[in-house]
């Protein structure tokens, strides 16, 4: 359908994958090519030396360019693993069949002089396949690996040859198998990012379009049941106000899922996210009472949400750092223009200072600082505890959409 | 005399909602209003109202909290506590099941169902909101059920003779006493006598307790 920017511009970039698969198959080609060369000049030189026997220099050419070949089929970033192993182990074998051919070559041929393409190409399917394919076949292709300087030795030499060339190239397989792991983990870190953003979807959801809908449809209901004209033009702001707030809330949702910024699952009602940090005392927790004063409701989304976070954090340090107390104390009070949060305790906090306890004391002053207010933490001036004061101006627009007050 | 009812969630608008069909009825009381799970618990305490109406989800100590504390196992004179739920899918069925709650109701059920599950919550003699209720007790069976399809063969019916499972079958279909004794032909205390053996034999404070032990050891399915 023309003309639907928006859906499109959410996607991303459309740069697909085919540059650079493009540009690393062609390169790794290059880069084949040359070494072929370089083997294709050795060989007429070699074919020359009266103890080579003519055409005894040119197998490697041939199996270096199968070879090679075999690996660049196998390199485009959409091959399968089925290609890539079926592509990587007959690669692999090339080599150790030509290493045959030399041993059963007349007795007076030299054995398998390995060619650099061949290397080259050997590399290269190796680390395809220990990047791509099923354990079962990286151990085939291990045993190939290993397999094919020892008998290329062995065959030539007549005697067991030395395991460091072999070591060598096994250690080949560590690349494919490195960056195998740092796909398969990111590929869970994103797996648990998007389940995290699920649940935080289904959170604001549930808590915020639902809880807000249901108010609307149980007032409705209550309102039709009784059937009184002045309670139901009572009941009107308030149905209006969660209707904002549901449409509020939906239109989060929505940006989150066309892939915009991420949501909040912060209430963004400070009075009920403060209220619910109240806990009885019990065992070695203090006793939490919230006390608002002012009217919660008129602060701004962000205001709101910094103030139940930094609430948060305070308990946290006071429950981690405050020792013997009995009683914190959260008290927000809203007045025109700014909002002001304290948390203190009852408790011996002397020795907490900025240095121990003070990284939750950081990131609040952080988020203090960014909405222009000012945070401040010490032992309470008069009586014993732990004090924190958290000073937000409010003077922004007020939330859009809001009318009344 | 009427039933005395305490409402209990953190939304005003859903309290004063519920108020508003309940006040209308004759029979209905609303004695006491809370915001959050502790002013709930204590008022509970305090009034002991016949029927309480608990938001599952509160500041403070949750609904389930609550009604562990009001008619939770060991509480001496429990009382009837009927949960509130936003959808029919909240997973928290179980935990109020084993904490005594009488039943669930959606806050979206209408007026007619809040009232009949006050009503029922009071008396004791149907499932409150059988329909609501029926559903989740199939999910919750299910979703502990051995593997999808095969219907469990009741292995231990606690003792209870043929025609107690009968009654408890009735009971986890939702319907009342008196349309179990028409059912079964029986009389309304014949029913009524089987129940409270079935109550001591299977140790259930209430209805939805049989109820729940009948879907979850197949004996409805």
């Amino acid at each position: 359908m023309p003309g639907e920017p928006r859906a499109r511009a959410a996607t991303g970039p459309r740069w697909g994958p085919s540059v650079p698969a493009t540009v690393a198959v062609a390169g790794a080609a290059a880069v084949l090519a040359a070494a072929w060369a370089i083997d294709l000049v050795h060989a007429v030189d070699r074919s020359a030396l009266p103890h080579v026997g003519g055409w005894w220099a040119y197998p490697p050419v041939v199996s270096g360019a199968v070879m090679a070949l075999l690996t660049l089929g196998a390199l485009p970033p959409g091959a399968s693993p089925r290609r890539t192993g079926l592509l990587g182990i007959c690669a692999l074998l090339t080599t150790s069949l030509v290493s045959l051919a030399y041993h059963l070559a007349p007795g007076d041929t030299p054995g398998h002089p390995d060619g650099l393409a061949e290397v080259l190409a050997m590399v290269g399917a190796v680390s395809l396949i220990a990047y791509r394919c099923r354990p079962w076949v990286v151990a085939v292709a291990a045993a190939l690996t290993l397999a094919a300087p020892l008998l290329s030795e062995t065959l030539r030499a007549g005697r067991p040859a030395d395991l460091d060339a072999a070591l060598v190239l096994l250690f080949l397989l560590a690349p494919g198998l490195y960056l195998r792991w740092r796909v398969e983990r990111r590929r869970w870190q994103v797996e648990r990012v998007r389940q995290e953003e699920r649940d935080t979807l289904a959170r604001d959801l549930h808590d915020v379009v639902a809880h807000h809908v249901t108010g609307i449809v149980v007032q409705a209901q209550a309102l039709r049941y009784v059937d009184d004209p002045h309670l139901a033009r009572a009941a009107l702001p308030d149905i209006e106000r969660a209707g904002l707030d549901a449409l509020e809330a939906m239109q989060r949702l929505v940006t989150a899922l066309r892939g915009g910024h991420p949501v909040s699952a912060d209430l963004p009602d400070a009075a009920e996210g403060l209220r619910a940090l109240c806990r009885p005392g019990g065992g070695s927790r203090a006793r939490v009472e919230v006390r608002i004063t002012g009217d919660p409701g008129l602060l701004p989304r962000e205001v709101a949400s910094a103030v139940v976070r930094m609430a948060q954090e305070a308990l946290t340090n006071a429950d981690r750092h405050a020792h013997g107390a009995g009683l914190i104390t959260v008290v927000l009070d809203v007045t025109a223009g700014r909002a002001r949060l304290e948390v203190r305790d009852d408790g011996r906090g002397g020795p907490v200072g900025p240095g121990s306890g003070g990284y939750g004391l950081v990131g609040m002053a952080e988020r203090a600082a960014l909405l222009g207010g000012s945070l401040d933490a010490g032992p309470a001036p008069e009586g014993t505890g732990w004090r924190v004061v958290a000073v937000l101006p409010t003077g922004r627009a007020p939330v859009a959409g809001r009318s009344g007050g | 005399m009427s039933i005395t009812v305490l409402l209990a969630d953190d939304q005003r608008m859903v309290r004063t909602g519920f108020r508003y069909i309940l006040q209308a009825q004759p029979d209905i009381e609303v004695v006491a209003e809370a915001a959050d799970g502790g002013e709930a618990l204590r008022l509970a305490q305090e009034l002991r109202p016949d029927v309480s109406l608990l938001d599952i989800r509160m500041p403070g100590l949750s609904g389930l909290e609550v009604v562990r504390r009001l008619s939770g196992p060991g509480v001496a004179d429990p009382l009837r506590v009927v949960m509130v739920t936003t959808f029919d899918i909240d997973e928290y069925v179980d935990d109020a099941l084993e904490n005594g709650a009488s039943g669930f109701v959606l806050k979206s059920a209408g007026p007619a169902l809040l009232v009949e599950a006050v009503r029922a919550a009071a008396r004791g003699d149907a499932l409150v909101s059988p329909a609501i209720t029926v559903r989740l007790l199939e999910r919750l069976a299910r979703s502990r059920g051995p593997g999808s399809g095969g219907r469990r063969v009741a292995s231990d019916t606690r003792g209870l003779t043929p025609r107690e499972l009968d009654v408890v079958r009735a009971v986890a279909q939702g319907l009342t006493n008196a349309e179990i004794a028409d059912r079964l032909y029986l009389s309304l205390g014949t029913v009524k006598r089987h129940l409270t053996n079935v109550q001591t034999k299977l140790r259930a404070r209430n209805r939805v307790e049989i109820a729940a032990w009948a879907y979850r050891n197949g004996i409805v399915e």
